[in-house]
């Protein structure tokens, strides 16, 4: 799973993605950070 | 008896006063230094960027030393531990020339504007991030959302130390960026969207009115509607991709926005700080019908003197030149320093007129001499 790539497909690679963040207690909250962290990033 | 002001109130005055153009007890300043404080230190850049306790460091020190009254970066300007989680990023340290250099990119091609309208999550993910991170796996994403809460911690952490401990009012937070700075700095870079003006301009402004209805408008209002007492301004805005615009285009593709979101912040008696990189003169114009009071305007490459007779109507802040600074005697920054705040009065914030970041923008003890003239010097 960790070598797994991400997937940018979009909603399922992105919902995929984002529940990898096991840190997060919900999915909707997973989704959130990562959209913040991709646009977030883009800026960086 | 009227009651002591707090450190911080005395500072939130006298930018108030400067914004609203009325006497001071002296000019306030704003500290517009970036990697330099870094070089100003006993740390490398590589060291400072990559370690938040050092980083902290030399952020508290710099302040210690020189005393602002309020900070355009309080060292988290650059989060490269973030960007190299991804394994990816634009910006790199070069550490023979003692810099950070970014290089012009593009996230987004030509024909793809119609997409972005239909689904800006969705082409963020499978267009922009997916050319950004292409070969990211879990793994590294994990690590990077990690390292991305960490860069988080510290923002919080050296913005509360600097309003609770230093009592150092606060940039205004959520700046209300312009729908053309989304694709001049993130999705289209410099080069690609001064052809796109003349190729699809059609296409860009269904996109820009997209970002401004998404983004811009609503991060405005909810903005003006929180509380921004921690602040020296209410909101903030920043002008990059004007540079590359006439005036026929800064009237069609920037203003228009622009001019809505400041009649919200006048709707509502607020008042607006904005950076304005490279020129504003040839928009001058533009500004003249702004009542005095509503906004305060970091210059760069203008001539600050000429700018405060063409608009008496702004509070300006900058001045100081980085070549003066870099190059001068102590005696010269400070009696450079005295031109400025006697000319501009009292609808004045002194500053530099550059991002300091290069170690020949500035000299210490040419910093030390006018940051401590400054200080008690009454105009």
């Amino acid at each position: 799973m960790d070598d797994q790539k991400v997937s940018f497909t979009y909603p399922d690679g992105f919902i995929q993605a984002a529940n990898s963040l096991e840190f997060l207690p919900d999915e909707e909250s997973r989704k959130q950070f990562l959209g913040i962290l991709v646009t977030s990033l883009l800026i960086m | 008896m009227e009651a002591v002001k707090s450190l911080f109130e005395e500072r939130k005055e006298l930018f108030n006063n400067a914004i609203q153009m009325m006497p001071n007890k002296r000019t306030p300043m704003y500290s517009n230094f970036w990697t330099w404080k870094i070089l100003d230190s006993e740390y490398t850049l590589r060291e400072a960027l990559y370690n938040y306790d050092i980083m902290e460091k030399v952020v508290c020190d710099f302040h210690n030393r020189y005393q602002f009254d309020a900070y355009a970066d309080l060292g988290t300007r650059n989060p490269m531990r973030v960007s190299d989680a991804f394994g990816v990023g634009f910006h790199k340290i070069d550490d023979k020339y003692e810099a950070i250099v970014v290089d012009d990119h593009k996230l987004m091609e030509r024909d793809e504007y119609k997409e972005f309208i239909n689904d800006q999550l969705k082409f963020n993910w499978e267009k922009t991030f997916a050319r950004y991170a292409p070969n990211l796996t879990i793994k590294q994403l994990q690590n990077a959302a990690m390292e991305f809460a960490a860069f988080g911690q510290y923002s919080q952490k050296i913005t509360t130390k600097f309003l609770m401990e230093y009592q150092v009012p606060l940039l205004p937070s959520s700046p209300a960026s312009m729908p053309l700075e989304f694709f001049f700095s993130l999705y289209r870079g410099i080069k690609e969207l001064s052809i796109d003006l003349r190729k699809c301009k059609v296409d860009l402004i269904e996109a820009m009115n997209a970002v401004y209805k998404t983004t811009t408008e609503p991060l405005t209002r909810s903005t003006l509607s929180s509380d921004t007492s921690s602040a020296f301004c209410d909101t903030a805005c920043y002008f990059l991709g004007h540079s590359i615009l006439s005036e026929k285009q800064f009237e069609e593709l920037y203003w228009i926005y622009f001019s809505q979101c400041l009649n919200d912040v006048m709707a509502k008696n607020k008042t607006m700080f904005i950076f304005c990189e490279s020129t504003l003169k040839r928009f001058a114009d533009f500004f003249k019908d702004i009542p005095k009071g509503v906004l305060m305007i970091h210059l760069e490459q203008d001539n600050i003197l000429e700018m405060h007779k063409e608009l008496p109507n702004i509070c300006f802040m900058g001045g100081m030149t980085s070549d003066l600074l870099g190059n001068g005697t102590k005696q010269q920054c400070v009696d450079f320093t005295k031109k400025l705040i006697d000319e501009l009065g009292e609808g004045y914030v002194f500053s530099t007129n550059k991002m300091m970041s290069f170690r020949n923008d500035c000299r210490r003890e040419n910093l030390l001499a006018v940051t401590d003239f400054v200080r008690n010097y009454k105009h």
